[in-house]
């Protein structure tokens, strides 16, 4: 077998069994990215030389990516824009310096959409990321090419990060594995910032154990990132679970085959002994979800982005793409005297309606699964014309990260196009082990994960 | 002539591009003008809701002033003549990839 198209898993196994070399996995992957990349167009930068391993320990010899806003040392960040071309950055993020302690071996940047703004990664300054299941498709976003190169067997994890459901959504589109941890779970050290309260950092994977794997190894408080923290979950242990199913994530506009493709799965899940059973629960504000995340989200952004003034690195503002600009024009707005109250201020309180929709739900079922998206991929430049619709993308997947909270995507199924559906189960804060325990359960009994696109 | 108020006026975009330190071409006022007013307008869904009374959250996390102890790391840092000498932060990075 190809030994880039292993797991995360096998490959570690066949390293330390000494069935392959390290150096003899880099070239492989390495020969498939020159391969399939032009295709998709999943890296922004790849590194055709491995530096030698930083540390040996779990993932010893791995090729490891990472969405291309994770500064790397000498080894240029772009943010997937202009603005950041040429951007060689003098240390790593504490997520990639933890890899490559353990071992990791550095193979490239995924594409995105600039500064993590959009949900098809069609925003990038350097190309769409197609989707590997039909070109013509997105692959997702804003996470879009570390999505396509799991997929397409060209890396064995890739670190994306999730401000709206830009690990989760390319994930479903793309038939792979992401897990949006408890805000705070993951250093956000070295990661350019898009919404401070709102970014996640978290791992991509083509399994939900090799996922385990990553997230182990990241997770964790730093003292460079003053927002991060780890608490015990009370629920842990707990042998048998409660599966929570919100109907407000089910209304009729979803996706017949979507629909049909989360309800077998819900049926799978309650033939695991983990499983207690499934009830019906509501989350009222969900519907009130966009509104409330790209107004809180546009203001950050808008400050965040402030920092770019091409005098001490980068190029300056006039090479900022047209999302940036229309973000920051928003978020300016929404913080300026006069409308503060009226946007902001309200945007937070109804952040906090939010969050206790799911503390008031957490109170009667442990994990909650939905679907991640109304729909399939959809066609490259079906939604970039309209920002509200492109927007409305995110409707599934937004409520998570106002509340804080872990959620996981993993494949669910196909739909008659050959088109992956995933769907996501998420818990309350700090129950990343609860939601990994259930999601590898699955894919002992499921084997959606294991289909490649007809492109490899 | 418009026939539904926009909710973002010409001079208020480019008063807010100036804030933001940004230049538009005339065609960028134009197409943002029409796509802001709506999602602006879309942001007015927030006020069927009645939320007097609710504290705002500004993050989720709880935590509240992190801070570690003022004391320098030792372990960094070299004295020398009531100074302290430690290593610059930047120097020339040569590419490890072109």
């Amino acid at each position: 077998m190809e030994i880039s198209k292993l797991s995360l898993r096998q490959a570690i196994d066949g390293l330390v069994q000494k069935k392959f070399s390290a150096q003899e996995l880099f070239d492989a992957t390495l020969a498939r990215i020159r391969k399939l990349n032009p295709k998709i167009n999943a890296f922004i930068t790849v590194v055709e030389k491995p530096s030698p391993s930083a540390g040996s320990g779990p993932l010893s010899g791995i090729p490891f990516s990472t969405k291309d806003i994770f500064i790397t040392k000498g080894i240029r960040t772009t943010a997937a824009s202009r603005v950041l071309e040429n951007y060689l950055p003098e240390y790593d993020a504490t997520v990639v310096a933890k890899i490559k302690e353990a071992g990791g071996v550095l193979i490239g940047k995924e594409n995105c959409d600039a500064w993590g703004h959009g949900s098809s990664t069609e925003n990038s300054d350097f190309g769409i990321t197609k989707n590997p299941y039909d070109l013509e498709r997105v692959a997702g976003g804003s996470s879009g090419g570390s999505a396509a190169a799991l997929a397409c067997d060209l890396t064995f994890l890739s670190i994306g990060e999730d401000t709206g459901g830009s690990i989760r959504l390319p994930a479903s589109f793309c038939n792979v594995v992401g897990l949006k941890p408890t805000y705070g779970r993951i250093s956000r050290y070295g990661s350019i910032a898009m919404a401070s309260s709102l970014d996640c950092v978290g791992p991509m994977a083509k399994t939900v154990e090799d996922c385990e794997i990553v997230f182990n190894l990241i997770a964790g408080p730093d003292p460079y990132d003053a927002t991060s923290l780890e608490k015990e979950n009370p629920r842990q242990s707990k042998a048998k679970l409660q599966i929570g199913v919100p109907k407000e994530f089910f209304s009729s506009a979803l996706d017949g085959e979507v629909l049909q493709s989360v309800k077998s799965a819900l049926q799978k899940l309650q033939e695991l002994p983990e499983i207690e059973g499934i009830d019906e629960v509501s989350l009222p504000h969900t519907e009130y979800g966009i509104a409330t995340y790209y107004l809180i989200q546009t203001s950050e952004v808008s400050s965040n982005l402030a920092r770019y003034d091409g005098i001490r690195y980068g190029l300056g503002r006039e090479f900022f793409g047209d999302e940036a600009k229309r973000r920051i024009i928003l978020g300016t707005f929404t913080l300026s005297a006069g409308y503060y109250e009226a946007y902001y201020k309200k945007a937070m309180r109804v952040r906090t309606l939010i969050c206790r929709d799911f503390e008031e739900v957490f109170k009667k079922v442990d994990l909650l699964v939905a679907p991640v998206s109304a729909t399939v991929a959809f066609k490259i430049g079906e939604r970039s014309g309209d920002p509200l619709q492109m927007y409305l993308s995110d409707v599934l997947t937004v409520t998570a990260n106002l509340a804080g909270i872990p959620a996981l995507v993993l494949p669910c199924g196909f739909n008659q196009a050959g088109l992956p559906i995933g769907m996501q189960i998420m818990g309350p804060q700090f129950s990343e082990k609860t939601l990994l325990r259930v999601g590898k359960a699955y894919q002992g009994i499921t084997d959606w994960h294991q289909r490649k696109p007809k492109l490899s | 002539m418009q026939t539904k108020k926009q909710r973002f006026a010409e001079e208020q975009v480019l008063h807010l591009a100036k804030l933001a330190r940004l230049t538009l071409t005339d065609e960028e006022i134009n197409r943002f003008q029409a796509q802001l007013s709506s999602i602006l307008e879309y942001f007015e869904k927030l006020k069927e809701l009645e939320t007097s009374g609710v504290k705002e959250t500004s993050q989720v996390t709880g935590l509240l002033n992190v801070i570690r102890a003022d004391q320098a790391d030792e372990a960094c840092h070299l004295q020398r003549g009531g100074y302290y000498k430690t290593k610059a932060i930047f120097e020339e990075v040569s590419p490890t990839q072109k």
